[in-house]
């Protein structure tokens, strides 16, 4: 009888201890299932002026049509001690966590349809990993879906003026790598053979363009080989023919089928034509309004020749191909090179627009008795660039046409077919892509062939520097400021208080 | 919640009146300017891409892992270790007022700290007269961070105080809570094994906890409703579990 109320308190007890412990439980459950909620259906708001972070309603509509999930890789080491990497590291993070959250709430049956997710890798750390993604380069951003992918590198991501970066156009190129990567759509590239062209299956140094075609794989692109002597037609599936260095000239058929696929199939064309060989494309040129003329550049000036006797080409004329080179300053390096430039004799059709991308110094002129080659220039034989003529006094080595179709009875008018030419094939080749304008300029003339240049209507974000101008007597006094006034004031406010209570 | 009120005016005065408050804002504002100068002096040497602001709230963790414990250690543990606590439970006041009271004190001391340093902000103005370098949005949002986020920092060391009645082990309970919580996300987030699918909702969580991200968006002037339910929830959870907690300990004490 004694033990009774005892064991009742006991029995009160642990019942009030055990429901407190249910209770933990239930608001464990509670907030656990409300923050879950809130990953898939959280809002965001950009309280900067002119919302500077939000993606564009043209990103964000692409976004809400994406099928297929998307995974960026980025590969920069956050503890690099260069500032530009640093800042790189930072704007990318930034950015694409704004994609991520964009496409946090789309799910399908099928899985994490549409997503967008982002995640960093040291490609020298976990190199397993990379392996089996296929990343090699450190600093750049990979974007990958299902078996495409699309490597975006630093430059491409800024807008430089002097080598300086001035912009941030990380939502175009973001946006534009997604659009690539996800389209079902892989552009056929295809590599013209039967006339000793240089090949993109071979690993010359000097005659291969193994590196080129790797460079297009890894940027979604098919790449096979083809003769027209033997397949009699160009494939259905054609993007983009290129025809690199061939060593003698195509039959009259062959030319008729490239013009056909130019012209009746809007056809797409790189031609790498160096000097001295005879081709038999010059029909086809006239067609483009473009020549290529059987001279070899000579350049006088030292400052414009590499000590390996190529010609340094740093002349480009705005275009989606000449871009990248102009933002960044890169020049191009060819060795034996003609002249090509928009034919002076073309006919007369608004449709066709010429345009020179890359040009020589007021210097050069083009030889025309190259065999003799004695090193002066013959006024009236050889070939200088004419002050009547864009550009002014220069000689072309690169040169596009691209054919506009205005619809009948329609305000817009339709891309027809794009020809790029180089006055050059052994800047393609291995041993000469890996400097930076030679392939950049490439790449760039095979993105705008497969109209892989998209150019978003969203506006470059401004980077903004900070810093103090101040002598090294201001700063020293700041120091003191930061270091002493706070702090003071709040010491003399504890010694008001103590006083006060003491007395 | 009658006397909530009344014991957080008591717990806030006799915080104005105590002399370690003022050692603690000579020694937080100290250290906050040694670290704020010395930012400076890099923006001195060369052009930055982020505003002062930025850098400078970037080092929230240093005091945050080291000020809210010493804020808030004392708070509860003192008063079971004296047995005052049992004394006032014996009047109309309920645990929640309690530590809420002291909850809402301990906040309050910290982010008066915090609003204190504005006044570098005030002094580089002065120095400088470029406003340009006073970017509001860093400057809104780091301090938006630092409110919001301190409810949850401080709700942690309330509750690290809740469970012990040795201040020092309160205190060292409460570092090692904020370091978990503030450097344990970012170690994890870099983890390799978490890229395996199994641990995908992990990685999910650890991403969604990620308190360095949350302050990078923050300060770029993004609030994002997500992270603001992280931080109010977890501040709420955190009370709920030192008042059940505390009530707990009262039963079996």
């Amino acid at each position: 009888m004694s033990d009774a109320p005892s064991n009742a308190f006991a029995k009160a007890r642990w019942l009030r201890s055990t429901n407190l412990l249910l209770q933990a439980i239930l608001f464990v459950t509670f907030f656990g299932g409300l923050n879950y909620l809130a990953l898939h259906h959280g809002g965001r708001w950009d309280l900067t002026n002119h919302r500077r972070h939000t993606l564009s309603e043209e990103t964000l509509a692409y976004l809400r049509d994406l099928e297929q999930p998307v995974r960026f890789v980025v590969t920069v080491d956050p503890n690099n001690t260069n500032d530009d990497l640093t800042q790189f590291h930072r704007d990318v993070r930034g950015l694409l966590r704004e994609y991520v959250n964009a496409t946090a709430g789309k799910t399908s049956a099928s899985g994490p349809a549409g997503k967008v997710t982002f995640e960093e890798l040291d490609i020298y750390r976990d190199q397993r990993i990379a392996q089996s993604l296929g990343i090699d380069q450190a600093n750049v951003v990979i974007a990958l879906a299902n078996d495409r992918r699309k490597i975006i590198t630093l430059p491409e991501f800024y807008e430089t003026k002097d080598r300086v970066a001035v912009a941030f156009k990380g939502e175009q190129v973001v946006t534009s790598a997604i659009l690539s990567v996800s389209s079902p759509d892989q552009p056929h590239v295809y590599f013209l053979a039967g006339h000793g062209e240089m090949q993109p299956g071979v690993v010359d140094a000097e005659r291969g363009l193994s590196v080129f075609a790797d460079q297009l794989r890894l940027r979604n692109l098919q790449v096979s080989v083809i003769d027209l002597t033997q397949n009699k037609a160009v494939p259905d599936d054609a993007s983009l023919v290129v025809i690199a260095a061939p060593q003698g000239r195509y039959d009259p058929f062959e030319v008729e089928l490239l013009r056909r696929y130019l012209s009746d199939r809007a056809g797409r064309v790189i031609i790498l034509l160096p000097p001295v060989v005879r081709h038999g494309l010059d029909d086809l040129l006239y067609d483009w309004g473009l020549v290529a003329d059987d001279v070899i550049i000579a350049e006088p000036d030292p400052a414009h020749v590499t000590e390996r006797n190529e010609l340094r080409i740093a002349a480009f004329w705005p275009h989606p191909i000449t871009q990248p080179l102009i933002d960044n300053q890169f020049a191009l390096y060819l060795g034996l090179t003609r002249v090509v430039r928009p034919d002076p004799g073309r006919p007369l059709d608004n449709s066709l627009r010429a345009t020179v991308l890359a040009a020589t110094s007021e210097t050069a002129w083009g030889e025309r008795d190259y065999r003799q080659r004695d090193g002066t220039y013959n006024p009236g034989v050889d070939l200088k660039g004419l002050a009547g003529f864009e550009p002014k006094n220069r000689l072309g080595v690169v040169v596009s046409s691209e054919r506009i179709t205005p619809p009948k009875n329609l305000p817009f008018s339709v891309p027809g077919g794009r020809l790029v030419l180089f006055g050059n094939a052994d800047f393609a080749a291995n041993a000469h892509l890996a400097a930076p304008g030679n392939l950049a300029i490439l790449l760039n003339a095979v993105e705008w062939c497969v109209d892989r240049d998209v150019q978003l209507n969203t506006l470059p974000r401004p980077i903004e520097r900070y810093q103090i101008n101040l002598s090294q007597a201001e700063l020293g006094k700041l120091r003191i400021s930061l270091l002493f006034i706070l702090p003071g004031l709040a010491a003399i406010f504890g010694l008001v208080v103590y006083w006060t209570r003491r007395s | 919640m009658r006397h909530f009120l009344t014991i957080l005016g008591h717990e806030i005065r006799m915080l104005l009146v105590s002399p370690s408050t003022y050692i603690a804002a000579v020694i937080f504002l100290a250290f906050m300017g040694f670290i704020f100068s010395g930012i400076l002096a890099e923006y001195a040497a060369a052009p930055q891409e982020v505003s002062p602001a930025v850098a400078f709230f970037e080092l929230f963790w240093v005091p945050v892992i080291f000020i809210i414990p010493l804020l808030t250690m004392k708070s509860i543990s003192e008063e079971r270790r004296l047995g005052t606590l049992e004394t006032l439970l014996t009047t109309p006041i309920s645990t929640t007022e309690v530590v809420l009271g002291k909850y809402g004190a301990a906040y309050f001391l910290y982010f008066s700290l915090w609003s204190a340093t504005a006044g570098f902000f005030y002094i580089l103005h002065r120095f400088t007269h470029d406003a340009f370098l006073l970017d509001t949005g860093p400057l809104f949002g780091g301090y938006i961070f630092i409110a919001v986020s301190g409810l949850f920092f401080v709700a942690v060391g309330i509750f690290a105080s809740s469970l012990s009645r040795n201040q020092a082990v309160a205190g060292i309970l409460g570092v090692v809570m904020l370091f978990g919580l503030i450097i344990g996300t970012q170690l994890l987030s870099g983890l390799n094994a978490l890229d395996l699918e199994i641990f995908a909702p992990l990685k999910e969580g650890v991403a969604y906890a990620h308190v360095f991200t949350h302050l990078d968006d923050f300060s770029r002037g993004i609030i994002d409703a997500r992270q603001l339910l992280f931080y109010l929830s977890g501040t709420t959870l955190t009370l709920i579990f030192s008042i059940l907690g505390l009530e707990a300990k009262l039963l079996h004490s």
